[in-house]
């Protein structure tokens, strides 16, 4: 899969989560999702990218999806964001990518969407600070991080998750959210639940 | 009165099960996703002492319950101690794991405490192998754990959860789950096959 149309790409920057899941996602330990449904975002902000000749650099975008059950089991909807700064060819270059044609994470989770919204082109406001991190999409989504606090002595708990064989980040900081919003083709509602940054790399040819 | 502190260092193996999901939801907030904490816990001393007494190759099982999360107490426990272990060896890391002589976790976890068993001269078995480990005492307690899998392709993943500052118990410790993990021992009576089983190395002491 990851070879079709021989398109060679890469991607490198920083990725920021949500989910409806309490701290600790238990989706990341092969256990179900905390309440039964899987409702989350991912936001990818492109710091190189390449997709052929189209360089990405800069660039952001996102994947909101809502499955019934444990993401793996399928049945989800999911809506693509685009980030409007893009120009025609890095918007096409952005949704092929997404798409899951050209293998990558988006492979998986394509495999996973049984129904696929028309994508959102809107602006993107994003810091990219691991868990202090923020997006706004204004009328689209709202996501910002920030670190669990440990229940007894209230203080910051840093946290991570080392997963060799994580598919859209092996080496991830575990947070929650101080707002987790999404309002475009369908809602989420899920702040002060799991979120996570981490430093991606991926790539395809 | 105040009574001299018998210095301890420990390395030891943690093999942690319970009643947890996998991933145990207490390392993310300190809450168990099902209400109450009932853990069965293998520790594998590798190399330590307790004053003059040396500690290598001690074995030791703990099974606890605690009606909701760790931090709100009242835990009842059993200590089981191999019972190859001399005299002193168990009367040094059952003043350890009792939280008498202080040092992180157990001048905590000590206090979480209401009922304690023991500890109890008992033979142990145990495989120390990351999340294949195991441990059994017969008639009482067996726990067996296993790799957590990929759900599609049912391959083995290495998922571990890092404190990189330092956690309480341990600072890094393999996430899998168990194929047994069932204790009937009085008040501790439980079976939570198939939910979390962390393997992690632990090193304890109550000097700097």
């Amino acid at each position: 899969m990851a070879t079709q149309n021989g398109t060679t790409w890469h991607l490198k920057g920083s990725i920021i989560g949500a989910c409806n899941c309490d701290w600790g996602c238990p989706c990341n330990f092969d256990a179900p999702p905390t309440y039964g449904n899987c409702n989350g975002a991912y936001v990818w902000q492109i710091r190189e990218g390449q997709f052929g000749d189209v360089s990405l650099d800069g660039l952001c975008m996102g994947w909101v999806g809502e499955s019934p059950g444990a993401m793996h089991l399928g049945h989800g909807t999911a809506q693509k964001i685009i980030g409007e700064q893009a120009d025609v060819s890095q918007r096409v270059a952005l949704l092929d990518l997404l798409s899951g044609k050209f293998g990558g994470p988006f492979e998986i989770l394509a495999s996973v969407t049984e129904t696929e919204l028309d994508p959102i082109i809107a602006p993107f406001e994003t810091v990219v600070d691991g868990l202090s991190s923020r997006v706004s999409v204004p009328q689209v989504l709202e996501l910002g991080l920030v670190s669990i606090k440990n229940p007894v002595t209230g203080e910051p708990e840093e946290l991570k998750l080392v997963k060799g064989t994580g598919f859209t980040s092996t080496d991830t900081e575990l947070g929650s959210t101080t707002v987790y919003r999404f309002t475009g083709g369908f809602s989420h509602e899920h702040s002060g639940k799991y979120g996570e940054f981490a430093e991606f790399e991926y790539q395809g040819d | 009165m105040t009574q001299a502190q018998t210095p301890y260092r420990i390395k030891a193996n943690w093999l942690e099960t319970c009643n947890c999901d996998p991933g145990c939801n207490c390392n993310f907030g300190g809450f168990p996703d099902h209400g109450s904490c009932e853990a069965l816990i293998g520790l594998q001393i590798s190399d330590g002492n307790f004053g003059d007494v040396d500690l290598s190759g001690v074995k030791a099982v703990l099974a606890i319950k605690w009606p909701k999360a760790i931090h709100e107490g009242n835990g009842t426990a059993a200590i089981f101690i191999d019972e190859s272990a001399s005299e002193q060896q168990v009367q040094g890391l059952a003043t350890i794991l009792t939280g008498q002589v202080g040092g992180l976790p157990w001048e905590i976890l000590a206090t979480t405490l209401t009922a304690l068993d023991g500890p109890v001269l008992k033979p142990i078995q145990m495989n120390v192998n990351g999340t294949n480990s195991s441990f059994s005492i017969d008639g009482i307690l067996e726990a067996k754990m296993m790799p957590s899998k990929n759900p599609v392709t049912g391959e083995d993943n290495e998922v571990h959860i890092v404190f990189p500052k330092g956690g309480l118990i341990w600072n890094d410790g393999s996430s899998g789950t168990t194929s047994t993990m069932n204790v009937d021992y009085g008040a501790v009576k439980f079976d939570h096959t198939g939910m979390s089983g962390i393997f992690a190395p632990v090193e304890w002491t109550n000097q700097k």
